[in-house]
């Protein structure tokens, strides 16, 4: 008897246990279909502000709750697409990775009849995903080195280096080739499709003078901050956060490149539905103006900029005035090409 | 040797069942096996499969000259860290194994010490004092040795210093611990029969001390060859090491494939130069059978 | 052998107030002696007595405190130790572990500067010396003790060196070896006629090998003679209790009427002194070594020192008996042609002696 009840009790705990793992699990804790979706987020501070943002509105006037999960993970998007065993609705992505997402069919299409692309900066609706966050690539400079009045205003001006001596570093990836055709007189809009052959004449020119060439992201920034070099190709989040800290540099918007993260519904997910509804509520330009308050990496509206103050739009890459300067990454010819152009960059930087 | 010859205690060894000392070691030779031969197997058919049976990943690396090009490179930065290291190493072990033990265990420490901040500090360490505004140059200046700053950082030249700093100490222990060991009665020895204290050192302690010569070098040799922050922050755009290149195929390109075959051909290559420089400095010849 | 090669002629070498302090320690306290050419003369000591100290300030690896070291007259110790052309044998043989038997061999002449024709003869012949032809292709770990000792004498000699200095060279060896090698190492040394400073805690080796055994203790001093005079005569009591064993009372001589008497009260005894010699009147130490002592059964006797057998050690040539006399033990030595196995345990005996075998010892131990 007392073994038997002993069983029991044990089967008793696991039937407890496994409710436990289950209310737990993102998934499961939400049965009700269409009333919960799963949100993939890289986690952080950047989960946080999605939350405080967008999910608590949108529970508030939908009642659709949004959970979340991290990281953000290319494999796990292959291994769950091609089990079928389908746990995220929404997931962040970078650009890569969505055009892979996309080609290899990990992606619903967007339904641009829920979410509203009117207020799109141009040419930025891709069929398979929402902007989410933009940074660019920006020309910055030492302001002791060039005062305003001297300072460069162009690439072109950034591989004069007669007019503007000094130290440089530019990134150490194929990604440069944009930079040098505007150096060379292309204009943004005529960067793609990528003159190649132009491109490697024009890096020829400007490769003796760049002392550094960055790999991290972090890099250029203290370059510059430590006097090491003069002008530097940089992100400009970097750029805005070293001025705030007293250094003497500035950025130059004209030419930019811009780079941007996307938002994309996964195939075959549970609740496409909400997590389409969910999207469209994203855009709204009043949430976007919250967004970018709290991040410094703007969404793809527009009419943003009307809610927000000239100080921090001064300082965003999509402010209009700015991003008619640049040239929007294109991610298509890169996933086709960038390995190719590694290689070829590579022995480059060796000759 | 021609033949064995019976010699108490030496080279007799008598059939028998496992040691049971064996099983000591059987916790590491699991963890070993799980996250060091499975891995490595896995490596090896990811370098072959995709998902079929291929080689273009290899013949990608034979073809493009740029990959060989690569990794000589890497190759001889290494080397040149794993010579620069023995060369300041050898004088510190030598002082360190003759001083008293508490001066020894006081010089142990400072040795160590280093070890404790992390590789990229000590980089970026590098990155302040030979910098354009750097310690050294704005030293230069002052000494009115050069008028304008002299380009330092981003040259072969720091990679190899900042490397050498960093990997020192991996030098300096079996070094020590090999000198530490040298019967001192040998150099005694060696004084009486007519050697000269330079003569000494090149006859007797530095053929005794080729043990940790090796380990020595070949730790800082292997650790080398897998090093990329250093060079990526402190390099100049020509010292592209292997580690750097495969960390681009994986994280940027995705292509996992070359990324397994970048780092079977560099395993391979490091098996091969360890192995060609333990035959010719002859490690075997004193420490191990005496059958060579 | 050829002739010319085992000539070797011995130098004189002579240590005056040598002092070496390491700290507050006196390592060795001026000590004086000399080694006639071709002599074998032994450091003897336990140990810390300071005679490793002085082997290595004659190697020239210590400097000393004070006083001089001079080989054949001339002062070395200022030359450097490579410089002093004197062979060594150290106690773990010290041979180059990553140098074949030959290339040991070969050290000291290259070293030298020898002509390499002339190498291989002189590898040849020293370890022909030593007994180990055919061994040239060894490495040092695939020798055997004995054999390793050998290679470390054949290299020690191998220069023709005027002076052999030897550092407990057999104390790794077992005992049969050690015997071997000590009759060896003797042979060697006349033969080359080299002259020989050792180094030993042995005192059994000491006076088996030696010309002259010289006794340290703390770095002082004790006794210097040939190994006849230490073991008969020691001079104090440390000599008579570290050289072989002994038994030593205490003794009181004073002077009746013509006659000396000694006073043995440990014993109970009080016995005619012999009228040939004269003895001082005064306290001293009397040693008399056990085997000069013999046991008869009491019931035989009619007097004598009484005492009772407590332990008795059967060692096969001999017979050792501990024999309590009023609660002293006295050591006594049987050789086997004299017990015939009479004595058991317990036995009442009568100890004799005669009296010229003791050997007084001055007063108080300096």
């Amino acid at each position: 008897m007392k073994k038997i009840l002993s069983k029991r009790s044990r089967i008793v705990m696991t039937i407890i246990v496994a409710i436990g793992i289950l209310a737990w699990h993102p998934i499961l804790a939400g049965a009700e279909e269409g009333k919960t979706i799963v949100y993939n987020s890289s986690g952080g501070v950047v989960e946080q502000v999605v939350k405080k943002v967008f999910a608590e509105p949108f529970e508030q006037q939908t009642g659709i709750k949004v959970v979340f999960t991290a990281p953000v993970n290319f494999a796990k998007l292959k291994a769950m697409c091609e089990s079928g065993n389908i746990e995220w609705d929404v997931t962040e992505i970078g650009p890569e990775d969505m055009i892979r997402g996309k080609e290899r069919g990990y992606l619903e299409p967007i339904d641009y009849s829920i979410v509203d692309k009117s207020d799109f900066l141009p040419g930025l609706a891709h069929s398979h995903a929402v902007p989410a966050a933009f940074y660019s690539t920006v020309l910055a400079y030492n302001t002791k080195k060039f005062p305003a009045g001297k300072e460069p205003k162009s690439w072109a001006d950034f591989w004069d280096v007669n007019k503007f001596p000094g130290p440089r570093s530019l990134p150490n990836f194929p990604y440069t080739m944009e930079i040098a055709l505007m150096a060379d007189g292309v204009s943004p809009d005529k960067v793609y499709p990528l003159d190649e052959e132009r491109a490697w004449k024009s890096l020829d020119k400007i490769k003796p003078h760049v002392t550094a060439w960055w790999t991290m992201p972090a890099q250029p920034a203290q370059l510059l901050a430590d006097g090491e070099v003069d002008m530097a190709a940089a992100f400009n989040g970097r750029i805005t956060a070293i001025q705030k800290e007293g250094v003497p540099v500035a950025l130059e918007w004209n030419q930019q490149v811009l780079l941007l993260a996307y938002n994309a519904v996964v195939k075959g997910a549970k609740n496409k539905d909400a997590a389409m509804k969910f999207l469209a509520f994203m855009v709204k330009p009043e949430l976007q103006a919250e967004w970018v308050k709290m991040i410094p990496y703007p969404g793809p509206s527009k009419s943003m900029y009307e809610l927000l103050s000239p100080e921090l739009a001064k300082t965003l890459p999509t402010n209009p005035e700015f991003y008619k300067l640049g040239v929007v990454r294109n991610y298509q010819f890169w996933a086709e090409n960038e390995e190719r152009l590694m290689e070829k960059w590579n022995a480059w930087m060796l000759k | 040797m021609k033949s064995r010859i019976s010699i108490p205690g030496a080279q007799e060894k008598p059939r028998r069942s496992i040691d049971p000392t064996f099983y000591l070691i059987l916790p590491l030779l699991v963890l070993l096996i799980f996250f060091m031969v499975v891995p490595v197997f896995r490596i090896f058919a990811l370098s072959f499969f995709d998902p079929d049976f291929t080689i273009k990943h290899y013949m990608k690396f034979f073809q493009a000259g740029i990959y060989l090009q690569i990794l000589l490179r890497t190759l001889v930065i290494s080397l040149m860290v794993s010579v620069c290291c023995l060369i300041a190493g050898y004088p510190v072990s030598y002082l360190m194994a003759d001083v008293s033990p508490k001066t020894a265990k006081i010089l142990i420490i400072l040795v160590i010490l280093p070890l404790w901040t992390g590789i990229l500090v000590r980089t970026y360490a590098w990155m302040v004092l030979l910098g354009r505004q750097g310690l050294v140059n704005k030293l230069l200046i002052y000494l009115d040795l050069v008028a304008e700053p002299i380009k330092l950082l981003y040259t072969t030249k720091a990679v190899v210093l900042a490397m050498v700093q960093i990997l020192l100490p991996l030098m300096i222990l079996p070094l020590y611990a090999t000198m530490k060991g040298i019967d001192r009665d040998l150099l005694k020895a060696s004084k009486i029969l007519g050697a000269g204290p330079l003569r000494t050192f090149w006859r007797i302690f530095l053929p005794l001390s080729t043990p940790g010569i090796l380990a020595g070098f070949t730790l800082v040799f292997i650790i080398s060859i897998a090093f990329f922050i250093t060079p990526a922050l402190v390099g100049g755009r020509k010292d592209i090491m292997i580690a750097m290149l495969i960390e681009s195929q994986i994280t940027t390109l995705l292509n996992w494939g070359f990324a397994a075959a970048l780092s079977l051909i560099l395993m391979t290559m490091t098996l091969i130069i360890i192995g060609l420089f333990h035959k010719f400095i002859g490690i075997n010849r004193f420490v191990g059978s005496g059958d060579t | 052998m050829r002739s010319e090669e085992n000539t070797i002629s011995g130098a004189q070498i002579e240590v005056r107030s040598l002092t070496k302090h390491f700290g507050p320690v006196k390592a060795v306290d001026a000590l004086s002696f000399t080694a006639q050419p071709g002599s074998f003369v032994t450091l003897l000591g336990p140990s810390g007595s300071g005679k490793t100290t002085t082997l290595n300030i004659i190697a020239g690896f210590e400097s000393p405190t004070s006083g001089e070291v001079l080989l054949d007259s001339k002062p070395i110790t200022l030359i450097p130790t490579y410089k002093r052309n004197i062979g060594m044998v150290f106690q773990n043989y010290a041979l180059f572990p990553h140098m074949t038997v030959s290339q040991n061999v070969a050290y000291p002449l290259q070293m030298r500067s020898v002509q390499k024709s002339l190498i291989h003869e002189r590898i040849r012949d020293a370890l022909q010396m030593v007994q180990l032809e055919g061994f040239e292709k060894r490495y040092p770990r695939q020798l055997s003790g004995g054999q390793q000792q050998r290679v470390a004498i054949a290299r020690a000699l191998v220069f023709n060196p005027p002076l052999l200095l030897m550092d407990e060279p057999l104390g790794a060896l077992d005992k049969k070896l050690r015997e071997q090698m000590q009759i060896e190492i003797k042979h060697i040394q006349n033969q080359t006629g080299v002259t020989v400073v050792y180094v030993t805690h042995d005192q059994e080796e000491a006076l088996v090998m030696s010309d002259k055994i010289i006794i340290l203790n703390h770095g002082r001093l004790q006794q210097i003679g040939n190994p006849r005079e230490i073991y008969d005569q020691p001079q104090n009591r440390f000599v008579a209790d570290f050289i072989g064993e002994t038994n030593l009372f205490e003794a009181k001589i004073r002077h009746e009427n013509s006659r000396s008497v000694v006073a043995l009260h440990e014993l109970g005894a009080t016995l005619d002194l012999p009228v040939n010699r004269s003895f001082a009147a005064g306290k001293c130490h009397v040693s008399i070594r056990p085997e000069m002592l013999w046991l008869e059964n009491k019931a035989h006797k009619r007097s004598g020192i009484e005492g009772r057998i407590e332990e008795l050690i059967y060692i096969g040539e001999s017979t050792k008996y501990i024999v309590n006399v009023r609660n002293k033990h006295v050591v006594i030595r049987h050789p086997k042609r004299v017990d015939r196995g009479l004595f058991k345990k317990g036995d009442q005996v009568v100890l004799w002696f005669n009296i010229a075998d003791m050997v007084f010892i001055d007063g108080e131990t300096p």
